[in-house]
C-alpha cells in the first residue's frame, strides 16, 4: 500500500468518479432525445428538480452524521398548509415564507432533540414525525387542498429574465434558491468547524466526542437544518402549484435519500459530498424527464430509479470494504 | 526445564509442537510446545504480549499457524482451520469476552448451531431446553434456562458457554482469563466446576494472571515469554517467585531512550478520584517534566483512572487541579480546555476518525485555533500547522489528505499525538501507547514522549507491558482493585516489587473495598 498511491489515498478522485460516470450516462441518454435540449425543457427540469434538491441538501447533512430523516415529505406538506393558512389570513408573503421555514426548522429541532438527548434511533424518531406531521396536515385541512393563495407568492416560482451585457439569461427563482442552498452548504461543510464536526460524528461518534466535538449540538443542528430546508421546499411547492395540497410530498424522502446515495453518500455516515448530492438530484430529474419525453409509462420510473441507486452503491463500494 | 508428566496419563490428549506464528513485523510465537493431559487443569502463564492469546487463537481455529506446526489430538495429527472445525474436534474456547446473543435465552444460546430438529425440520424447543438444563446440572448449577442471557450475571453467562461446550462433548476446554469479571465466591464456584470436569476426563487449559487461582486450581503450568515456551512443569514443584522470574526473566532492553528528567512544579493534583467503573480511591501528583507510570494487572483500574480524568466517564468524582486551577470532571470538553488529554488504548475506535484525513484528524480538537474573520477555517493556517506537526513527528503519509485508516499503527498513534500537541495540551495520558506497534515505531513514540516531558509537559504512561512502564517512568504507581497499592521510584521498581504490590490486596481487603 505504501509504494504506489492507493485508491483510498485519493478521496477527491473517488468522490467524483462515480457521479461523473453516471452523469455521462444520463447525458448520453438525453442526447438520444432531441427535444431534451430545448430551452423550455431545460428550464422545466431546473424547476422540477429544485424541490428535491433543497430537501436533499438537508438530507446530506443528516446522512453525513450517520442519521436519516424520513419526515421531510410530511414536513413539506405541513409547512405548505401552515404558510397557506397564514397568507390567507392576511400575512405578508415574506412573513409567510419565513414562518414556513421556521416551522420546518422547529419540527427538525424536535427530531434532533429526541435523537440527541433521548438517544432514540433517527429512523424511529423521524418515522414518528413523518406520521404525526402528515396526520396533522390532514386534520387541519380536512384533507382538502387550499386554493386562491395571494398573487405575491408566485414570485417564488417565477423565471427572471436577466440581461447582462446583451446576454439574455433565464433564471428561475427556485434555481437561484437551490444554488444558494448548495453554495452555503458547501461553505459550511468545507470551511467551517461545524462541517468538520458533521463528518467526524458520522465517521466515528465516540472518537469525535473524545476529541471534544459537541456531538449532541451537531446532531440537533443537522436535523433542524434538514427541517428548515424541507420547510423552504414546502413554500416553493405551494408557490409552484398556487395551492397547498395536504397529500404533497408523499415518498419525497425516498427521492432525497436516493440523490444522496447516488452522489456517493454512505448511510453509515462520514462519507459523501454535497456536490455529489446535487449530481444525484440532476440524475434523478433527468431520468424522470427523459422517460416522460420518450413517453414511457411513468409506472416504470421507480424501477429505473431503483436500478440506478443499486448500480451507484455497488460501483461506489471500495475494494477494501469487503475485506475489512 | 523440568517437565513432569503425570504417571496416570501415558499420552497427552492435545500435543502442540513446533508452533510458530508470524504477523507482519512481529513474531508472536516461536517454535512453542504444549502438552495437555486428560483430567488436568493446565495453567498458561506469561506477560501480556508473551503469545498466550495467539496460542489460544490458533487452538480456537481463529488464526492459522505458520507452516511446520504439528498438532495432534488423542495421538492423531489434526489441523484446525476454522472455529467450526475446532468445535467438531472437541476443542472449546471460552473467551474473555463472552460470545453470546444477549436477547436470546440461555437455552437458545446453548443450542445455537447445535439445534435439535423434528420430523418437519421444526425446532424441538422442549428437547433443547431439557438438554440445556441437563448440561447445567452436570456443572452443578441450576438457573432459569428461559431467561434472556442479558439478565443473567456474568458468571452465569460464562456457565452458559461452558454448558454449551459440554453439549459438544468437548475433550479440551480452554478458558481465557475466565475470572476477570467474577466476584470471589463465583471464582470459587468455577473452581468446583473445573474439578467436576477434570473428574470426567476433560483437559483444561486455563489462561490467567492471578496467582491465587494458579495454585488453587492448577495441576501443571506452561510459561511463555516473548513468544517462546520457557517452562513446563508441575505446580507442586514450583513457587510463585519462580513463576514470576520465569515470566519476566529479562532485563529491560535499551529500547528506552535515556533521559535526564528535569522535574518542575506540580502540574496535576488528583485527590480522591473514584468512579462507578471501578476506581475506588486514587490520589497522586504529577509534576511538569515528569513521566509517571501507572501499572497494575488487568482489571486493576488503570484505564478507568485515565478515562475518569479525561472526562470520558461521566460517573467520575473527586478533586482534580491542573496548573492550580480546579478541573471539572465528567466532561471531555472540560478536560480539553484545562489541557489534559488521553491517547486511548483503542486508537481506532476512540482516538481517530478513520474515514477522515490525517489533517482533519489532527485539527479536529482545536479548529478554533485557525479561524478567520468570518469564523471560517483558514485553510492555509491549518495546512501550515499540520505540515509542521507531520514533519516534527515524522508522520509517514503521502499527503495530509491521506485517509488515516491507511496509515500504519505507529503513524496512527503519531496522528493522535499530533492532535493533542496542536491543542497545546499540558498533561498527556498514554494508555497502552505502543499496542500493535512494531519495535522501530515504538522507539519513536518513546522518543516523542520524552521530548514532550523535556518541554515541560506531564506524562502518565499506562501499560500492561511492565518493562515499558519500568523503562519509561521516573516513578511508578501500582494499582490493585481500583486503588493505589504503592509507589515505586525508578530505582525500586523491579518486576518482583511490582507484582507484589499489584497483588497486594488480599480477599479481605477487596471485600472491604467493595463494601
Amino acid at each position: 500500500m505504501s509504494a504506489e498511491p492507493s485508491w483510498a489515498a485519493w478521496p477527491a478522485l473517488r468522490r467524483w468518479a462515480l457521479p461523473a460516470v453516471l452523469l455521462a450516462l444520463v447525458v448520453a441518454i438525453s442526447l438520444a432525445t432531441p427535444s431534451f435540449w430545448s430551452g423550455e425543457n431545460l428550464l422545466n427540469i431546473t424547476r422540477q428538480m429544485s424541490i428535491n434538491a433543497i430537501i436533499a441538501a438537508g438530507m446530506t447533512l443528516v446522512i453525513l452524521t450517520g442519521g436519516i430523516d424520513l419526515s421531510v415529505g410530511s414536513v413539506l406538506a405541513f409547512v405548505g398548509i401552515v404558510t397557506a393558512l397564514m397568507l390567507k389570513s392576511g400575512a405578508g408573503v415574506a412573513v409567510g415564507v419565513l414562518a414556513g421555514v421556521l416551522v420546518g426548522g422547529a419540527l427538525g429541532t424536535l427530531n434532533g432533540l429526541l435523537i440527541a438527548f433521548g438517544r432514540l434511533p433517527p429512523f424511529v424518531v423521524t418515522l414518528a414525525m413523518m406520521a404525526v406531521a402528515r396526520s396533522l396536515t390532514r386534520v387541519v385541512t380536512h384533507n382538502k387542498s387550499l386554493y386562491h393563495l395571494p398573487e405575491g407568492l408566485s414570485l417564488l416560482s417565477e423565471t427572471l429574465d436577466v440581461s447582462l451585457a446583451r446576454v439574455h439569461v433565464l433564471l428561475p427563482v427556485p434555481f437561484l434558491l437551490t444554488a444558494l442552498v448548495y453554495g452555503l452548504g458547501y461553505v459550511l461543510l468545507e470551511h467551517y468547524p461545524l462541517g468538520r464536526y458533521i463528518y467526524a460524528v458520522g465517521g466515528n461518534e465516540e472518537a469525535a466526542r473524545l476529541a471534544g466535538v459537541p456531538v449532541r449540538r451537531v446532531k440537533i443542528v443537522v436535523y433542524a437544518s434538514c427541517g428548515a430546508l424541507a420547510g423552504l421546499a414546502g413554500v416553493l411547492a405551494i408557490s409552484r402549484l398556487a395551492a397547498a395540497d395536504p397529500t404533497s410530498g408523499v415518498m419525497m424522502e425516498l427521492d432525497a435519500i436516493a440523490a444522496v446515495v447516488i452522489g456517493g453518500g454512505s448511510l453509515t455516515g462520514g462519507r459523501g459530498h454535497i456536490f455529489g448530492t446535487i449530481v444525484g438530484v440532476v440524475i434523478i430529474a433527468v431520468l424522470h424527464n427523459v422517460m416522460t419525453l420518450l413517453d414511457i409509462n411513468p409506472d416504470w420510473q421507480g424501477s429505473v430509479l431503483g436500478a440506478v441507486v443499486l448500480v451507484a452503491v455497488l460501483a461506489g463500494k471500495q475494494k477494501g470494504e469487503a475485506a475489512r | 526445564m523440568s517437565s513432569a508428566v503425570p504417571e496416570r496419563a501415558p499420552a497427552p490428549v492435545l500435543a502442540v509442537k513446533h508452533l510458530s506464528k508470524t504477523y507482519p513485523g512481529v513474531r508472536a510465537l516461536r517454535d512453542v510446545e504444549l502438552r495437555l493431559f486428560s483430567g488436568e487443569v493446565h495453567m498458561l502463564l506469561g506477560e501480556n504480549g508473551a503469545g498466550k492469546s495467539t496460542l489460544v487463537k490458533v487452538l480456537a481455529g481463529a488464526t492459522s499457524p505458520d507452516a511446520g506446526a504439528a498438532l495432534s489430538l488423542a495421538g492423531r495429527p489434526v489441523e484446525i482451520a476454522s472455529p467450526r472445525q475446532a468445535r467438531a474436534l472437541g476443542l472449546s474456547v471460552i473467551h474473555q469476552e463472552l460470545n453470546l446473543i444477549a436477547s436470546l435465552s440461555a437455552a437458545e444460546n446453548m443450542s445455537l448451531g447445535r439445534e435439535l430438529r423434528g420430523r418437519f425440520g421444526q425446532l424441538e424447543h422442549g428437547a433443547m431446553r431439557a438438554r440445556a438444563r441437563a448440561a447445567l446440572r452436570k456443572l452443578g448449577v441450576d438457573f432459569d434456562v428461559d431467561s434472556p442471557v442479558e439478565r443473567l450475571s456474568v458468571a452465569q453467562q460464562q456457565l452458559v458457554e461452558i454448558g454449551a461446550a459440554l453439549l459438544d462433548e468437548c475433550r479440551v476446554l480452554i478458558l481465557d482469563e475466565p475470572t476477570s469479571a467474577l466476584a470471589q465466591h463465583e471464582v470459587e464456584r468455577l473452581g468446583a466446576i473445573l474439578a467436576r470436569l477434570k473428574a470426567e476426563g476433560v483437559a483444561i487449559l486455563y489462561v490467567t494472571h492471578r496467582f491465587e487461582e494458579v495454585f488453587a486450581f492448577g495441576d501443571r503450568a506452561t510459561v511463555f515469554r516473548d513468544g517462546e515456551r520457557v517452562h513446563e512443569g508441575s505446580l507442586r514443584e514450583t513457587s510463585k517467585g519462580e513463576l514470576i522470574r520465569l515470566m519476566v526473566g529479562r532485563d529491560v532492553r535499551d529500547v528506552y531512550p535515556a533521559r535526564a528528567a528535569t522535574v518542575g512544579d506540580t502540574l496535576l493534583e488528583v485527590r480522591g478520584l473514584r468512579s462507578r467503573a471501578g476506581v475506588a480511591d486514587v490520589s497522586f501528583d504529577l509534576r511538569a517534566g515528569e513521566v509517571l507510570g501507572l501499572a497494575g494487572l488487568m482489571g486493576s483500574g488503570r484505564t478507568e483512572v485515565a478515562r475518569a480524568l479525561f472526562g470520558a466517564d461521566p460517573s467520575a468524582e473527586g478533586a482534580v487541579t491542573l496548573c492550580g486551577k480546579p478541573m471539572p470532571l465528567g466532561s471531555v470538553r472540560g478536560a480539553l480546555r484545562a489541557g489534559l488529554v488521553l491517547a486511548p488504548e483503542d486508537r481506532k475506535h476512540e482516538g481517530l476518525v478513520l474515514g477522515l484525513s490525517v489533517a482533519a484528524n489532527i485539527t479536529l480538537a482545536a479548529l478554533g485555533k485557525t479561524r478567520g474573520r468570518f469564523g471560517q477555517i483558514q485553510r492555509s493556517a491549518e495546512a501550515g500547522a499540520v505540515a509542521s506537526l507531520c514533519e516534527s513527528l515524522r508522520i509517514k503519509a503521502h499527503s495530509p489528505a491521506q485517509l488515516v485508516s491507511t496509515l500504519s499503527g505507529g503513524n496512527q498513534q503519531k496522528v493522535v499525538l499530533a492532535k493533542w500537541m496542536h491543542l497545546g495540551a499540558k498533561v498527556f495520558i498514554f494508555d497502552e501507547p505502543t499496542r500493535g506497534i512494531d519495535v522501530g515505531a515504538k522507539q519513536e513514540i518513546y522518543r516523542l514522549m520524552n521530548q514532550l516531558a523535556r518541554e515541560g509537559a506531564g506524562i502518565v504512561v499506562i501499560s500492561s507491558e511492565l518493562p515499558e512502564v519500568l523503562g519509561l517512568a521516573d516513578r511508578v504507581l501500582v494499582m490493585c482493585r481500583g486503588r493505589v497499592s504503592g509507589e515505586l521510584s525508578r530505582a525500586e521498581a523491579t518486576p518482583e516489587r511490582f507484582l507484589e504490590l499489584a497483588t497486594a490486596f488480599t480477599d479481605e481487603s477487596a471485600a472491604a473495598v467493595s463494601a
